[in-house]
């Protein structure tokens, strides 16, 4: 854009409630953290003493740390790898049928508006070991299901409930991508000869390939910052550790453990990822953008 | 009447180039000017700097004796048609016109007697209250015009208006433009890279080439009597043929075996013009 | 498709039909749940088909007490709810607009500088640097106040990427033409660019509202007065009695009462949703 307006001081002016804002709840947070991650602050905040590095030193020597990374990994991967699977295998569908295309739409996005702590306690309820349908019937079928004490059981129901309100967003973007497709080229397919199945795998999946690298990556993100409601309001982090994910833990070590210098330094570590992802997120984009 | 004086006007981007040497241009009450010439050669640009769109580097620009570089386009008094037409897409035709009396504070039943009048002369009344997107190429190009009409502006700016109506159009606009303006009388500045265009409009054609006018004339003028061979090469269609060749006693020598004798009368012209070109 | 292979249409439809199923089964369950009195909770089974105190049951979380551990009703919950959502979502957008138009159409110094600290909000949501955020809030005297549940939550990169997208690609000339026109920078604003965003804030506002209202761990950490809950993080605190005083009946109720307004809202504008979805993720 080369038409500007020449006023000199009012776009400060119409930039200031922004940067207040950021200023105030963005930067300054960050700062104390930062601050804070240097310091070991008593359980009650009157006193604090300068330890240097050792809260970082804390952190990465506790086991209970990189449990919590590889938690978060396990969850993260799960949530966005069952999420994508069964939205392409619904978008795809969707993408064949020529009557009610939108009717289905409709009926498979709502759960995008629903809270994740909502979610959560919706799926809680079904897998409850003593009344939930759920739980019940997987015990008649032989398989002992309590996760409340069973960790990986506790994972299997956060991912569940997670990845059910994703699935929409999932569905959403494969829909879009689906109909992007050339026809001519599934034509061309058709007319050399290949079924609908390996049309598919040879033609329209590869050409899917930048939207499934993309939601690959808001997946993650999701399944990284948006989940602590589901994880609060089911598991809370628990049986033992299972399901504590590193912001969870964040949380759950400054406010329950009351050890700010340690969740300050894990805030720290966090931002960095977050800075991380944004950019490999914004790379991708850029590459969007030249190619459309 | 002297209307627009530019004089050494001319044109430096902050990036150090130099799109306009130096302009000077004097356009009387009631002219009709064409800035033509090839795309690039900063035709646009000198336009834009009238209308107060560029700033001016250097030389002064007056409208009515009035120092015009530091004011704004709205300070100017004066009225552009854009080559897009830029008509606000969210607002009626009725409202794209009136939208400038608006902003300057004229009574409400004074706007709807100007656009009403601009309106029947354009013959636009029965589509007031449609948007821009429900109308045709031609009725967009003559909202726009209704635009800059109503505000009875003191010059009139057109940057390539033409350029995006079918041929048909735009022969048919063209005569149209040319009529509205001798009847309104309002000094014109019209900027086209189509010659034909330039030729049948003009009072007065500039031929601009890389930022430096190269001829300044009336369209027989240029015709008849190009000033450089650039002005010989882009005017007249089909194209000029530019044949090197040697003057000698026995007449216009074009290679070894072929000379066109001439006349002494006719020598007298062509030595007359082959001076005044290899002067410029 | 190309070619009209039944079965595989048939297949199609079953799929979705199956998905849909699958989807909708928890909340058939919770509004299953909410029509039987709490005592036919913990007898080994939740009843599968509808029982005959719904009325009743959703009445009281309604009007009288949301459940146990939380003793607004709901519709006063629900209000506070909309008044954070709404606060967040116009706060959201009007500093956001203004911002954009800052950036796309002034030039002036630090405008770069400016343009990157509003993108590094982007890397810092509240969860991660939720501590020092609080202490930052209780220091202002921010908590337990309509103002501590909204104003925090308001700075948006999105949102101003969002809009200076959808400002770049405004016409120049039609600038030129306003300019022209007398057109000063407020009135540029109002009168040119913010009916050419409707359909952008239109369609933001209904991201931005299912975001507000799904607020959960904010409000739960800097409310602890009743007269500040909302309706999702009141969840949690009937969650939080001890296990046998759980009144699931009410949960259940409470719960579809709470994601009702952002599911209405999501199938209502269904377009704008879509549009908005994908907008703010380009």
């Amino acid at each position: 854009m080369t038409v500007t307006f020449p006023q000199k001081s009012l776009p400060w002016l119409l930039l200031l409630p922004q940067l207040l804002i950021t200023a105030i709840f963005f930067l300054w947070p960050a700062e104390q953290a930062l601050e804070q991650a240097f310091y070991q602050e008593d359980a009650f905040g009157l006193s604090r003493e300068f330890v240097g590095l050792e809260n970082f030193l804390d952190l990465f020597t506790d086991p209970l740390y990189y449990q919590s990374i590889l938690t978060t990994l396990v969850f993260s991967f799960s949530v966005a790898i069952v999420g994508m699977s069964l939205a392409l295998l619904l978008a795809v569908m969707a993408d064949r049928v020529i009557r009610g295309k939108l009717a289905y739409q409709t009926l498979l996005i709502w759960p995008y508006a629903v809270a994740p702590a909502l979610a959560g306690v919706l799926w809680w309820i079904l897998f409850d070991p003593s009344m939930g349908p759920i739980a019940l019937w997987l015990k008649s079928a032989g398989v002992d299901w309590n996760h409340y004490l069973d960790g990986n059981q506790a994972m299997i129901l956060v991912v569940i409930a997670s990845t059910w309100k994703q699935i929409s967003y999932n569905f959403l973007f494969f829909l879009a991508g689906l109909q992007a497709v050339p026809r001519s080229l599934i034509e061309a397919a058709a007319i050399d000869g290949a079924s609908p199945f390996k049309r598919f795998w040879t033609i329209v999946f590869p050409l899917l390939s930048p939207t499934t690298f993309f939601l690959l990556v808001v997946n993650l993100v999701y399944a990284f910052f948006e989940t602590f409601g589901v994880i609060d309001a089911t598991t809370k982090g628990g049986p033992g550790q299972s399901t504590t994910t590193l912001v969870y833990k964040v949380f759950d070590d400054g406010f329950v453990g009351l050890d700010l210098g340690g969740s300050a330094a894990q805030s720290v570590v966090l931002m960095a990822i977050v800075g991380l992802m944004t950019v490999i997120q914004f790379r991708f984009i850029e590459r969007k953008v030249q190619y459309s | 009447m002297t209307d627009v004086i530019l004089e050494k006007v001319g044109k430096t981007y902050p990036n150090g180039y130099h799109a306009i040497p130096s302009v000077d241009l004097t356009i009387e009450e009631g002219e009709f000017i064409v800035l033509v010439g090839p795309s690039g050669c900063g035709k646009s640009t000198l336009l834009r700097m009238v209308a107060g769109l560029e700033s001016i580097s250097t030389g002064e620009l007056r409208i009515r004796s009035e120092r015009m570089n530091e004011k704004e386009p709205a300070e100017r008094d004066i009225a552009m048609v854009f080559q897009n037409y830029a008509l606000y897409p969210h607002m009626s035709v009725y409202d794209n016109m009136a939208y400038g009396l608006k902003n300057r504070g004229m009574p409400k039943d004074q706007i709807a007697e100007k656009v009403s009048d601009v309106a029947a002369m354009l013959g636009l009344t029965e589509l007031l209250q449609r948007k821009p997107r429900q109308l045709s190429g031609g009725q967009r190009q003559r909202v726009a015009m209704g635009r800059a009409m109503v505000r009875d502006p003191k010059v009139f700016l057109f940057d390539e208006p033409l350029s995006n109506l079918d041929a048909k159009l735009r022969v048919q606009m063209r005569v149209e433009i040319r009529q509205l303006q001798r009847k309104l009388g309002t000094t014109t500045l019209y900027v086209t890279h189509d010659q034909v265009e330039a030729m049948t409009l003009a009072d007065r054609l500039v031929v601009l080439n890389k930022g430096k006018a190269e001829q300044i004339g009336t369209p027989m003028d240029l015709y008849n009597k190009p000033a450089t061979p650039f002005v010989a090469a882009f005017i007249g269609s089909p194209s000029m043929n530019l044949i090197d060749a040697n003057l000698t006693e026995q007449g216009i020598k074009l290679s070894e075996a072929l000379t066109l004798p001439l006349s002494h009368q006719h020598r007298g012209g062509i030595v007359w013009e082959f001076v005044q070109s290899t002067w410029k | 498709m190309i070619e009209n292979r039944p079965w595989l249409t048939f297949a199609s439809h079953a799929t979705l039909f199956t998905g849909i199923a699958l989807v909708a089964l928890p909340v058939w369950l919770a509004l299953v749940a909410s029509t039987h009195p709490a005592s036919a909770f913990g007898v080994g089974h939740i009843p599968l088909w509808f029982g005959d105190a719904g009325a009743e049951t959703w009445g009281t979380v309604l009007f009288e007490k949301a459940g146990n551990g939380v003793d607004t009703p709901v519709w006063f919950m629900m209000l506070n709810s909309l008044i954070m959502a709404l606060g967040i979502t116009f706060g959201k957008i009007a500093i956001s607009l203004l911002s954009a138009y800052a950036i796309v159409f002034f030039r002036f110094p630090f405008r770069n500088l400016c343009f990157w600290v509003i993108f590094m909000t982007l890397m810092l949501p509240v969860e991660v640097r939720i501590v020092p955020t609080y202490e930052v809030v209780a220091n202002l005297d921010l908590l337990n106040s309509y103002t501590g549940l909204t104003l925090p939550l308001i700075a948006s990169a999105t949102a101003t990427f969002l809009f200076r997208q959808c400002f770049l690609s405004i016409p120049g000339e039609l600038v030129e033409a306003a300019r022209m026109d007398g057109a000063g920078p407020w009135r540029f604003f109002f009168d040119i660019l913010l009916p050419l965003s409707r359909t952008n804030i239109a369609a933001l506002f209904v991201i931005l509202f299912i975001y507000g209202w799904n607020q959960y761990l904010w409000p739960l950490l800097i409310t602890t007065d009743d007269a500040y809950y909302t309706l999702v993080m009141s969840i949690k605190r009937m969650l939080s009695v001890t296990d046998g005083d759980i009144a699931w009946n009410q949960i259940m109720a409470t719960t579809l009462l709470a994601m009702l307004p952002p599911v209405a809202v999501v199938i209502g504008m269904q377009k704008l949703f879509v549009k908005g979805l994908v907008d703010s993720e380009k």
